[in-house]
């Protein structure tokens, strides 16, 4: 892999919980919410992560920020604003950095949250919410932290008149479109957008999505970009990853993905897409059983019990995520020998 | 010049007039600009405190004026200030109310604050209005206890003790002669000083123990917790007990007893601020490189703040019950000074003969406390965080 314009390179990254119990609190177990992934973000693309709920994506995007402390591995992360003279960036372990180094991260690195109407305070104004982190990080104060606010609200679509007023006078649009003014605050390089449509209606997704990508031209972010939705994973992504159970099991090129699936997780996922096309008759790979529980996950592969083109040997032996060649990496026995159905679109 | 500008002008002018009226007198201007119920509410407060200054210079009792009388002045002192200072008050609360509110009439877009909103909810709420209704009288009786009292809260007429309600003692002797009405006039200062101050040192106290174990829970939380649970599992008589026959009765000793033993409201606040600490703003300000200090204030403690008030007024309420309960035991305040409680163990003896003595004190404190519940009662309401 070329290593030239890596923005963010995760390495064996794991984010266990313990599971206490008894009088002692002793810990019985591990819920491996995030189980030994790796993956990068080169500058100015959009790497997509998908999956179904509860299979540690949101818990990825918290660790690589640290707002979660990682159980293991390496979250390299190259910083423009540490840079020294004459550098041109500085290469920064986010999982072991120290309390200074991180609070001088976070101007690096965003954060958008899923769900709009508990990531904003509502006691503060619109104005104090925006202009926090530029008062958190004395970067401007007074009359220049007003006016900064109110670029920063206009670059998002809002009015400058909004400052004033309290989140809860706001739609669930315009009040992401807040919290992305938050994130926009300290000039980031890195934003994660923590499934930032979801909990919006389909008509305002449009709006919110075509502002990110307007957004990421404008201030050239780079974008982690999580999500549920393929429809829209594969609207904003250049790359995207796939999750299952804390691992991830595919990540290559958007249209590959979509036109030459390697994993049969991949491929299931990809029969749900809905196509708009009513003669069209899907026949959708119905999973069966539930998601095994992260805590005890199956032996071998994980995805074993679910899979319809399992082997023995996926029983007892785990895959590795390994390089197909051309970036595409899979986490398959027999990712080069099966040949899966692509999604069919439009 | 133009249209416009000659009626911006006459805009201006009018402002100008509205606010010279209000300096005049509170709520003339909200009444010329049509806010009838706040101009009225000016002026019913302008009247109570009118009434309150007729009874004072009446009865010869303003500080300066009690000079004249042979009486000492120094007991008047406080409630003189504060009646001076209520009027400033009031004066400047309808000047600047009136400014609020023609500055946020002329904004086209009209920002409504969660106080504001608040306040708009509460006014509709009839039981929050009869609670602080009753709280306010009985701050009034207390601040200006002085005036309102006949002065016969100490002075014994040994000769007519235990005479029954009159025109002249409208609610009786007690046994020692001395006027029950005044002295439950002066007790309410017991009742409201000891009451608001222990729970002033509860707030304080639990409210830091709740809010430190709450936000770092873990060891922190661990520690509070039992120090919490070994608190609650001493008998608090035994403990009051204790400590009197250590220190000797008195109002210090009670109010630094139940100020730094009644930590019941850590419980309350700790596991607001468990649910408020996981909310997702709490974790963007982390993201945004937020000291753990600002968090808590900023973000932890305004979001608490609705519960903390609901539980401050209810721990008045307790507290007051508490020091009645004392006083009833003996504990509480010493003999020769009024309070509710120790009136209603003096009247124990006489319970047959001199049934006045017991029912008046006893309403009072039935009174005051419901008043507290029911004003905790509607904040708890109006004060609900998910309103819009």
């Amino acid at each position: 892999m070329s290593s030239d314009n890596i923005l963010l390179d995760v390495k064996n990254l794991k984010k266990y919980f313990p599971v206490r119990k008894g009088v002692l609190r002793r810990v019985v177990a591990h819920v491996k919410a995030v189980d030994d992934i790796d993956m990068y973000i080169k500058e100015g693309e959009t790497l997509g992560l998908v999956g179904e709920s509860g299979c540690g994506k949101t818990t990825t995007g918290r660790t690589i920020l640290r707002l979660l402390e990682p159980t293991a591995g390496e979250v390299r992360f190259r910083s423009k604003k540490l840079a020294g003279q004459g550098e041109e960036y500085k290469e920064v372990d986010v999982a072991t950095a120290s309390r200074k180094t991180l609070k001088a991260l976070r101007r690096d690195m965003q954060v958008i949250f899923q769900d709009p109407y508990s990531s904003l305070n509502p006691r503060m104004t619109v104005g104090a919410i925006v202009g926090e982190p530029l008062l958190v990080h004395r970067v401007a104060k007074g009359r220049e932290r007003k006016d900064r606010v109110c670029e920063l609200l206009a670059s998002v679509g809002l009015k400058p008149d909004h400052m004033k007023r309290y989140p809860h006078e706001f739609s669930g649009g315009q009040r992401q479109r807040i919290g992305v003014a938050r994130a926009l605050a300290l000039d980031p390089q890195l934003i994660i957008a923590d499934e930032p449509v979801s909990a919006l209606d389909v008509s305002i997704q449009a709006q919110v999505l075509n502002m990110l990508e307007d957004l990421q031209e404008e201030f050239s972010l780079t974008y982690l970009f999580i999500a549920h939705d393929l429809s829209v994973v594969k609207h904003i992504s250049d790359r995207v990853a796939v999750m299952y159970l804390g691992k991830i099991v595919e990540l290559c090129k958007t249209e590959e993905l979509f036109t030459n699936p390697k994993h049969p997780y991949t491929e299931a996922l990809m029969s749900a897409v809905p196509v708009p096309d009513p003669d069209y008759n899907v026949e959708r790979i119905l999973l069966e059983g539930d998601v095994p529980s992260p805590v005890n996950p199956p032996s071998g592969c994980y995805f074993h019990p679910r899979c319809r083109y399992a082997k023995d040997a996926c029983k007892t032996e785990a895959p590795v995520y390994r390089d197909l060649g051309n970036e595409h990496f899979a986490t398959c026995h027999f990712a080069d020998s099966l040949s899966l159905r692509p999604v069919r679109t439009g | 010049m133009t249209d416009t500008d000659h009626q911006d002008i006459v805009r201006k002018r009018a402002m100008l007039n509205d606010y010279v009226l209000s300096l005049l007198l509170p709520g003339l201007g909200h009444i010329v600009r049509g806010w009838w119920r706040k101009g009225l509410l000016f002026w019913l407060f302008l009247v109570i405190q009118g009434g309150v200054l007729y009874i004072a210079v009446m009865r010869g009792r303003l500080a300066w004026l009690a000079y004249s009388a042979s009486e000492s002045p120094s007991q008047y002192w406080f409630s003189t200030t504060m009646l001076f200072l209520f009027f400033v008050i009031l004066w400047l609360w309808a000047f600047f109310d009136l400014r609020r509110s023609i500055r946020a009439s002329d904004v086209e877009t009209f920002v409504q604050g969660y106080w504001q909103i608040v306040s708009r909810r509460f006014s509709k709420d009839p039981k929050g209005l009869i609670g602080l209704g009753i709280i306010a009288i009985v701050c009034y009786v207390a601040i200006f206890a002085p005036f309102f009292a006949q002065g016969n809260a100490l002075k014994m007429d040994l000769v007519n003790f235990l005479a029954p309600p009159s025109a002249q003692h409208p609610l009786g002797l007690d046994n020692f002669g001395r006027d029950v009405l005044d002295r439950i006039i002066f007790g309410s200062r017991v009742a409201l000083g000891i009451g608001g101050v222990a729970t002033l040192l509860n707030m304080l106290f639990g409210g830091f123990l709740g809010l430190i174990g709450g936000y770092f829970r873990g060891v922190p939380d661990a520690i509070i917790m039992r120090i919490l649970e070994i608190v609650n599992s001493i008998p608090f008589l035994v403990l009051v007990l204790l400590i009197v026959s250590l220190w000797g009765a008195g109002i210090t000793t009670l109010i630094v007893v139940l100020g730094i033993f009644g930590l019941g409201p850590a419980r309350i606040i700790r596991s607001e601020v468990l649910s408020v600490r996981e909310e997702d703003y709490i974790l963007a300000a982390r993201a945004v490189g937020a000291p753990t200090l600002r968090i808590i204030l900023r973000h932890v403690l305004p979001n608490a703040i609705a519960s903390l008030l609901v539980v401050t007024t209810m721990t008045i309420g307790v507290n007051i019950i508490v020091v009645a309960g004392l006083s009833f035991l003996g504990f509480g305040v010493r003999p020769p000074i009024p309070s509710w409680g120790a009136m209603l163990q003096q009247a124990q003896e006489f319970m047959r003969s001199a049934w006045w003595m017991a029912v008046y004190p006893g309403l009072c404190i039935i009174i005051t406390v419901f008043g507290f519940n029911i004003l905790g009662d509607s904040l708890r309401d109006v004060l609900d965080p998910r309103l819009k």
